[in-house]
């Protein structure tokens, strides 16, 4: 990724005390970073205390790509005065096909995933883990989604009882 | 590690939301927490394709679904918009109802028309039979779970007058201004607040 000497460098600390550089565009990424910003321009080391150093790497990672590809279809379209159509579907393919790749990750991460893209605010891997996470769901009868997610069954017989007998016919056929 | 089971009101929230109709309700049946999201369902569930209302088991389709809704028990379905059903009884009381989240509105009493008369005899419904037929389309200007002012319109009557509500009217307005006996209306449709 090219990168102008002048860009403004921001370091972000993890909960376990890892520094990495971003470059202001790719921070201001995160809506909750962007507002900081905002508030105080002249901030350049931002600790993240809810976010560990594995996820926030993913999560600038994620960053990083997406304002790669608007860069780029923002230079192609300069370039050629519009940006062509093809390509520009080609661009946005390309950027969902890295999403799908991305969100290539075991529960405990997507869990993680979820929790940091809420507290730092990144709408579009927010959308992208809540829509993997629903997908998940889908489909499966509460015992399937359980062992998916590794959840304890904290109901009791009664509750599941209770809560099967409201809606009969949504536990018909996953069962 | 985070767990799933601890996950925010929000976020389950959130998730919930993606989700279809019947994938909502197992949502609700794995744990405690996921129960609390589902119970209160501020949410609607996701767009999904739209359902068929059915009185009884006569379509062969690989996926259909039996609900019993006990406020629907002896009622005639006599449309539907946003999501909510419109249901008419024989005493001709009518309800407004949220499949999904069983909400209810109770429509005021639908308007009489003792004061037309056609040969002594009032026009409207003499037949017992026909009286839940009374209304003959109806339909919703908002979903109620967004706005508060949504207006019903209804096409009521022999000749399908159109009356409309509004949520906090105590009855409904006959909308006059044509020759009824020469024009009876067959449809109804909102289009952009009109």
């Amino acid at each position: 990724m090219a990168r102008s000497s002048t860009e403004n460098m921001i370091t972000l600390m993890s909960s376990d005390g890892e520094e990495f550089m971003v470059t202001e565009k790719v921070a201001r990424e995160c809506t909750t970073i962007r507002n900081m910003l905002e508030d105080d321009c002249v901030i350049t080391n931002i600790p993240l205390p809810n976010v560990t150093s594995d996820i926030l790497s993913m999560v600038i990672e994620y960053c990083m790509e997406h304002v790669a590809a608007a860069e780029k279809a923002a230079a192609e379209t300069a370039e050629k005065g519009s940006s062509s159509a093809p390509a520009a579907a080609k661009a946005n393919k390309d950027l969902e096909e890295w999403d799908k790749a991305f969100m290539n990750v075991d529960v405990y991460t997507l869990c993680d995933l979820i929790l940091a893209a809420n507290y730092l605010n990144v709408s579009g891997l927010l959308d992208l883990t809540i829509q993997t996470a629903a997908n998940l769901i889908k489909g499966k009868s509460p015992e399937q989604i359980r062992k998916t997610f590794h959840i304890q069954n904290d109901l009791s017989l009664e509750e599941e009882e209770k809560i099967r007998s409201q809606t009969p016919w949504a536990f018909e056929k996953s069962e | 590690m985070a767990a799933w089971s601890d996950l925010t009101f929000d976020v389950l929230e959130h998730i919930a939301s993606f989700l279809p109709l019947p994938d909502n309700y197992r949502f609700g049946a794995v744990c405690k927490n996921w129960r609390s999201i589902s119970k209160q369902r501020r949410h609607l569930p996701a767009p999904q394709l739209p359902w068929l209302v059915l009185e009884d088991d006569s379509l062969s389709e690989d996926k259909h679904y039996s609900l019993d809704i006990p406020a629907l028990h002896g009622r005639y379905i006599c449309g539907s918009s946003h999501g909510w059903l419109f249901a008419v009884d024989l005493k001709i009381t009518g309800i407004l109802i949220n499949l999904f989240t069983r909400e209810c509105y109770e429509l005021p009493p639908f308007p009489w028309y003792s004061n037309k008369y056609r040969n002594g005899v009032p026009i409207g419904l003499t037949f017992e039979f026909m009286q839940p037929r009374i209304v003959w389309k109806a339909i919703l200007s908002h979903d109620p779970k967004e706005r508060f002012d949504f207006t019903a319109i209804i096409l009521f009557g022999g000749m399908h007058e159109p009356a409309f509500w509004r949520l906090g009217d105590s009855s409904w307005t006959v909308i006059y201004g044509l020759d009824w006996l020469v024009c009876s209306w067959d449809d109804i449709l909102y289009f952009k607040g009109n």
